[in-house]
């Protein structure tokens, strides 16, 4: 039985947005669309260059919630067993012990995800889809929160393994966080003028607020015609033009679940078509293959979503 | 795009209607409709696409040289247009039944195919081959030429089926109908405009260019070519076929008589029709009394549009096993019939002496003033006036026989022919040398000189015997013109055309004879089924071994490269659109008058909070923000509004409206 937060959604969310915009300039769209995936159960992938604020924002996030939070600095170097966690024989016991890895966390921070090889990259996608890890023949289940925040460099950078189709399918969403504006920019040096503000970060909401977050999203309400328009958006990627593969049903499903928590977040009770718009670049672009033929004349993931919104007929 | 359902089922029961190739178009539209029955799907890679549409090709080919060469008239394009929709069934069928709504591009044209594939390779661009399918359909249901209103109905309305679901919903429906209807009273007056224009100048152009009448090849009158310079060159076209009943078979089928000749022209004089009727069984008819008639011969010949002359052999006495509805007789042994399938096989019984024509007349003695000098001369030279008629008749084979040659090519270096000389009397007295009708009109008119009664008959010479068909055939070019003689009380054949005149015209036949030859057989055959299936005979032994055939190929195409398709819902779910009666779209109509449109899947709130302060007048949303948060609840929350919420919304709605219109 999971305590009910006597908190309302709103005000969790108004006070860890507040928490982290304190680290964060001039990010509050990223930041909104994080707690959306955080809220619908999902986990999040933020692209960009070096330098413009992944790990802080991910950082930040994680000392907001007062859950358990882990790092893992995902090198070229790095093993599946230092992930998930490693059985080793204890000669006291004459017996194997399991050592959990650090996936058995609340909020995991997976940094630079795509320097790791595709076969360490692999390792999370079990944990991430089904929340459970299949271990030395034993099924292990992970908290019930558990949320993926993974940072990558733009695939093209030297050193980089671009990740798998099936396990960007597994990221609710991709954000990119953009350079900020120069005034923003300045306020990032003052602050940081004499110590990171990131030190004096204190926990502002409790893991029951955040579970609970996630039980009123379930609570926001969805009309099949709204279910229909997400499914068509979905499918349309998939007959698009210079698309080589399309949008999953996973994506349909996400896309769903984030809806019904920026709804939340809105103050709705019910889903309108607006937040299926607001959020259908960062939930499907990320899952679409193009072709390389179109890809190299210039067409976007991003840009092809768009059209497909403005094709796809709107319930208004 | 899917296509509409039915839609080419429509069309293809509306080519059969037309071309009367119903038990076809049944069965096509049954088959390509059938394919939202069933629950599998071939897969069908590219390369059979191809082969497939290359058989089609092939089939196509081989009609249209079959059709020509059968015919070798303009009809033979429009009956392979008409046979279109059978041609290409085979790629449309592999379509429908196949997992894809359509074919790649490449398979239907040459020129595509014979291009570099691009690198890297992308699909090709792929067609709906069931839009192009009715579009022949359509095509082909016009070459059958049936006047009259039906087909313009017909083909507008299966237009209007197929272009209802691509309609623009910018406009209502009635708008649709309305211009669809002007499209068509329109379409009807340019084509009947156009028909009109047409009729008029081909009118124009008879009245400039042929200045005396055609004449039709008819049972009154039949033109000569006795006269005409060049060669005289008929097809090797197989008209007639001839199964021998006991003994050999008749030599020579004669079609119709003549009696008067002026100028090259033999007319039937006082030869009004008069009708037979059948007996009981309805396929049998009497001609005369049945004396001492035996079994002469089955004939089988084509009827066009089912009415024609029948080629009899003469002292006809019965015909049976012939369905047509109506059977006439003319006094010169001309039979003719209508309302028949367009194949007939009757059997002939035939007596020894004619008794159909009916006794002679003064008209069977004339001698035109024109012929009367040299054909005096010829009977003066032989001699005639003082034989016995049997001795008569062998003077005149013998003088034919003797002194003159077969030869269908006539010349004519001026100042040959003897002035006022006829081209009969040059034939009679200089040249000696020409065709069959040369020979009958001349003899016909040397034996009425020498009191003799005599007729000039026209039809076909049987000598071929064709081991392909197992009976004799009789070819364009055995068409032949003999006399009849009255000769011991009763019309005899009697023909002094020198034998050898088959043997000339063999030696003019086409090299392409046997090719044409094994066609007509074929087409022969299909026909002779087509014919028995409709009377409900038993079909060939060819059939027994085809259905068994088919049979097997339609195991092995059902047994192999299926997949299943996915179950569909029978119907798709209709979406229920609660809210659909807000009283905001009245707000939406209002703002786009106003000439602010909603964008392309732009949301109502974006729309509302894009407008704020834009327009000519700039509007203010504030006061619709409620409005849309009760719309959208009521449209969106599947929990909806209260009935006191609607009147919340509806009064809110008239309020913004009563301001803005006088704003």
């Amino acid at each position: 039985m999971i305590p009910v937060s006597q908190v309302s959604p709103q005000e969790i969310v108004r006070s860890v947005t507040r928490n982290i915009e304190r680290v964060m300039h001039g990010q509050s769209a990223a930041v909104r669309m994080v707690l959306v995936a955080l809220a619908g159960g999902g986990h999040v992938l933020l692209e960009d260059y070096p330098g413009t604020g992944k790990t802080t924002l991910a950082k930040a996030l994680a000392r907001s919630i007062g859950a358990k939070f882990t790092r893992i600095q995902f090198t070229p170097d790095l093993l599946p067993s230092d992930i998930l966690g490693v059985s080793i024989f204890d000669q006291r016991d004459q017996a194997f012990r399991f050592h959990e890895g650090p996936i058995f966390t609340n909020i995991l921070l997976a940094d630079e995800i795509n320097r790791a090889s595709p076969r360490t990259q692999s390792a999370l996608l079990e944990a991430m889809g089904e929340g459970q890890v299949s271990l030395d023949g034993a099924l292990r289940r992970l908290d019930e929160l558990f949320f993926v925040i993974a940072t990558q460099n733009p695939v093209e950078f030297r050193g980089t393994y671009p990740l798998p189709e099936a396990q960007m399918d597994r990221f609710a969403m991709q954000l990119g966080l953009g350079y900020v504006a120069p005034h923003d920019e300045v306020g990032i040096l003052s602050a940081q003028e004499k110590s990171h503000p990131i030190d004096g970060l204190t926990a502002c909401a409790s893991m029951d607020d955040v579970l609970s977050l996630r039980r009123r999203v379930g609570d926001v309400r969805i009309s099949e015609e709204l279910k229909r328009y997400i499914v068509d958006l979905v499918g349309a990627t998939r007959s698009a033009s210079g698309v080589q593969l399309g949008a999953s049903p996973r994506a349909s499903l996400s896309l769903m679940k984030a809806a019904q928590a920026l709804a939340l977040f809105d103050g709705r009770e019910f889903v309108t078509p607006d937040q299926i718009q607001e959020l259908a670049v960062p939930v499907i672009a990320h899952r679409m293959v193009l072709d390389p033929q179109a890809r190299f004349s210039g067409v976007t993931a991003r840009g092809i979503v768009e059209d497909v919104i403005k094709a796809v007929q709107v319930p208004i | 795009m899917k296509t509409t359902p039915l839609l080419l089922g429509a069309a293809v029961l509306f080519w059969g209607w037309h071309t009367d190739l119903l038990p076809f178009a049944a069965t096509i539209a049954l088959l390509l409709e059938g394919s939202r029955l069933v629950a599998w799907r071939w897969n069908v890679a590219a390369g059979d696409f191809r082969r497939v549409a290359d058989g089609c090709a092939l089939v196509f080919l081989a009609l249209a040289v079959y059709l020509y060469s059968a015919n070798q008239t303009t009809r033979a394009i429009l009956t392979v247009i008409q046979w279109l929709p059978l041609v290409t069934l085979p790629l449309v069928a592999l379509q429908v039944y196949s997992m894809s709504d359509t074919i790649p591009l490449n398979t239907v044209f040459l020129s595509l195919r014979r291009k570099a594939a691009p690198t890297p390779p992308r699909p090709w661009r792929t067609i709906n081959l069931a839009y192009p399918y009715l579009v022949l359909c359509l095509a082909a249901a016009g070459a059958a030429n049936v006047r009259g209103a039906r087909f313009y109905l017909g083909f507008c309305l299966l237009l209007a089926w197929a272009l209802w679901p691509a309609r623009s919903p910018r406009d209502s429906a009635l708008v649709w109908g309305g211009s669809l209807a002007l499209v068509v009273l329109v379409g009807y007056a340019g084509h009947v405009g156009l028909h009109d224009l047409q009729r008029h100048v081909g009118d124009r152009f008879v009245a400039w260019f042929t200045p005396s009448p055609i004449g039709e090849a008819d049972a009154a009158r039949t033109r000569t070519a006795i006269g005409e310079i060049g060669a005289l060159k008929l097809s090797d076209r197989i008209v007639l076929r001839v199964e021998p009943g006991r003994g050999s078979p008749p030599l020579l089928l004669r079609e119709a008589s003549y009696t008067v000749y002026a100028s090259s022209t033999w007319w039937a004089a006082r030869a009004a029709f008069e009708s037979v009727r059948p007996e009981r069984d309805g396929t049998t008819w009497a001609l005369t009394d049945d004396v001492a008639s035996r079994e002469a011969a089955t004939i089988s010949a084509y009827l066009r549009d089912g009415r024609g002359f029948l080629a009899l052999p003469t002292g006809t006495t019965r015909i049976e096993s012939l369905p047509v509805t109506t059977m006439e007789r003319s006094p010169l042994g001309a039979v003719r019939v209508d309302g028949g399938p367009r194949l007939v096989a009757y059997r002939v019984r035939a007596g020894p002496a004619s008794s159909l024509d009916a006794p002679p007349g003064p008209a069977d003695l004339a001698v035109p003033p024109a012929e009367a000098s040299a054909v005096a001369r010829v009977a003066g030279e032989l001699d005639l006036a003082s034989k016995s008629p049997a001795d008569m008749l062998d003077t005149v084979a013998e003088f034919f026989r003797q002194r003159f040659t077969y030869s269908t090519y006539a010349s004519l270096n001026a100042g040959d022919r003897e002035p006022g000389a006829t081209a009969l009397g040059d034939f009679l007295l200089r040249s000696r040398s020409g065709h069959c009708e040369y020979f009958a009109a001349a003899t016909v008119l040397l034996l009425r000189a020498a009191g003799i009664p005599a007729r000039y008959a026209t039809g076909y010479s049987v000598q071929e015997f064709s081991r392909l068909e197992k009976a004799y055939v009789v070819r364009d070019r055995h068409a032949h013109a003999w006399a009849l003689v009255y000769h011991d009380g009763a019309w005899r054949d009697f023909d002094t055309t020198p034998p050898g005149w088959v043997n000339a015209e063999q030696a003019a036949a086409s090299i392409w004879e046997p090719v044409a030859d094994a066609w007509s057989r074929a087409a022969f055959l299909f026909t002779r089924w087509r014919a028995r299936e409709r009377t409900g005979g038993v079909p060939d032994g060819l059939a027994w071994v085809l259905i068994p055939l088919l049979i097997l190929l339609g195991w092995r195409l059902y047994a192999k490269k299926r997949v299943a398709r996915l179950k569909t819902t029978a119907a798709p779910r209709v979406l229920i659109t609660p809210g659909a009666d807000s009283e905001w779209y009245r707000i939406a109509r209002r703002l786009e008058d106003l000439g602010m449109p909603r964008q392309p899947g732009e949301t109502q709130s974006r729309w509302v909070a894009r407008l704020d302060g834009a327009g000519e007048r700039p509007l203010s949303t504030e006061s619709l923000r409620p409005i849309l948060d009760l719309h959208d609840r009521y449209r969106f929350d599947p929990a909806g509004v209260s009935d006191a919420e609607k009147e919340v919304l509806k009064s809110g709605v008239h309020a913004w409206l009563e301001r803005h219109q006088s704003a």
